[in-house]
């Protein structure tokens, strides 16, 4: 040992190596840790991803509401300018009313949307839960109109099934594979919703082994609902306020 | 001499590469604080949003009340006028527009308690889910149901039901169990969701959430919809 700390070289390169192994030591330590943060960082990340759909979704409906209003207070305007002129405001009413069928889904409608389509194939069948999981997509995805097989889809339209493959909308009227949906709305929107990985509608039918493709499509034809009356026997309007 | 020079060479290549990597390691990351301010930030945001959202509704509802007020009066001297008046009056209550009242069910369905300490519990057995909701709403509308809401957001035609985290998304807004489920309707067709074999029956076996309750009653009263049907998609024939 003597001879090795009276041999100045030996000695510097041995403290060297130390103050080395050191530094590494607390490198990797250091680095660790980082990783620790970096964790912990990318949770605070999701709450961001959280919120900013969040705070999306309130200024989508913010204008939606804010275009009503807007539509609302110029109708005001248009009556109140038809004073005594009968046909005037009798104009604006049915088109108030026109309004009011568009929305419910009475009549055709045309736009920019995607086209679904499911196939059964020997290896799987579509269930009726299925095609309720993709209408909930489509409609949180934005779609304003909506026909499965030529079918419209509104408010109250059921899908259910009474055996493997015979699938009712409407509770009687039939819908065989393959299983065409139309969608209008937002097609970047609609699409991007329907392809996102692992969780949405055509990941999770693709790992259950069944068929689906989706195609956009600029110029969409949505039939009208055309099974009468839409039924209101037991609600009426509440009149308190 | 070499030996030596060649060591240290290697060493100090090694303490480089370690000096490098934490480096980037770091500049990869913004430290939790930054996160916690910038969300901060964003979570005020939000909360604007929501309160511009909540105003806009509000004056919403008025302009849709003075509205009807002018249509009414614009309406009164002409027989297919006064006729059509209603017919918005009605479309409008059908579109879910209205506050409503009629005799059917309310369904109760709530997270189950976890009872004691057990060790592997899968806490997703005691939640209701999304899933849950629109089977729930989907046999509803198949008994008949002419109204719907839950937590008093009324299902139209655009809404979806969809997971947010810990909560659930209808229309956009966020509810939470206990979820108060309303549907006007014939009673006895809408309590037949209760069957053995129906989706909420089937809750009792498959799930340890609180058992759904079914009731039939006379006067429910169901809230309108808050917002604007969206439209802008729906190409306008001129």
């Amino acid at each position: 040992m003597k001879t090795f700390f009276k041999n100045k070289q030996a000695v510097t390169i041995a403290v060297m190596i130390s103050i080395v192994a050191i530094i590494l030591t607390s490198t990797i330590c250091i680095q660790v840790k980082s990783v620790e943060e970096y964790k912990k960082a990318d949770i605070e990340s999701l709450r961001d991803e959280e919120l900013k759909a969040q705070m999306s979704l309130y200024k989508t409906r913010y204008e939606e509401a804010q275009k009503q209003y807007e539509d609302n207070q110029n109708k005001i305007k248009e009556y109140k300018d038809t004073e005594n002129e009968n046909e005037k405001a009798a104009n604006l009413i049915e088109k108030e009313l026109e309004e009011t069928k568009v929305l419910l889904g009475l009549t055709e409608v045309k736009g920019e949307g995607i086209v679904v389509t499911l196939k059964d194939t020997d290896m799987a069948t579509y269930w009726a839960k299925d095609i309720r999981n993709l209408m909930n997509e489509l409609k949180y995805a934005g779609a304003e109109a909506i026909s499965i097989n030529g079918n419209r889809i509104i408010n109250m339209t059921d899908i259910v099934e009474i055996a493997e493959g015979y699938i009712l909308i409407y509770g009687n009227t039939r819908i065989k594979s393959p299983y065409t949906i139309k969608a209008i709305g937002d097609t970047t929107y609609l699409t991007s919703t329907l392809n996102m990985k692992n969780t949405g509608f055509v990941d999770v039918m693709e790992s259950n082994g069944l068929d689906v493709t989706v195609e956009q499509s600029k110029n969409i034809t949505i039939e009208p609902y055309t099974k009468g009356e839409i039924e209101s026997k037991y609600m009426k309007e509440d009149e308190q306020k | 001499m070499e030996k030596e020079k060649i060591l240290i060479g290697i060493v100090c290549l090694v303490l480089t590469l370690a000096i490098t990597l934490q480096l980037r390691t770091m500049a990869g990351t913004d430290s939790t604080v930054t996160k916690a301010f910038v969300n901060d930030e964003l979570r005020d945001k939000v909360l604007q949003w929501e309160e511009r959202y909540e105003a806009i509704t509000k004056a919403l509802e008025k302009s849709n009340e003075e509205l009807e007020k002018v249509r009414t009066a614009s309406s009164q001297n002409d027989t297919t006028s006064k006729e059509n008046s209603e017919k918005i009056k009605k479309n409008k209550m059908l579109l879910g527009l209205t506050d409503v009242v009629g005799e059917g069910v309310v369904i109760t369905a709530e997270d189950g308690q976890v009872n004691g300490m057990t060790d592997n519990i899968n806490i997703s057995q005691y939640l209701i889910h999304d899933t849950d909701l629109i089977e729930i709403v989907s046999e509803l509308k198949n008994a008949g149901a002419e109204a719907i809401s839950i937590n008093d957001q009324r299902i139209v035609n655009m809404t979806s039901i969809t997971c947010a985290g810990n909560v659930i998304s209808i229309n956009g807004q966020k509810v939470s169990s206990p979820f108060i489920i309303k549907a006007i309707g014939h009673p006895e067709m809408l309590y037949g969701i209760n069957r053995p074999g129906g989706y909420i029956n089937n809750m009792k076996y498959t799930s340890k959430v609180t058992p759904p309750k079914v009731t039939k009653s006379t006067n429910i009263s169901i809230k309108k919809f808050n917002g604007a049907i969206s439209s802008k998609y729906l190409l306008k024939e001129e």
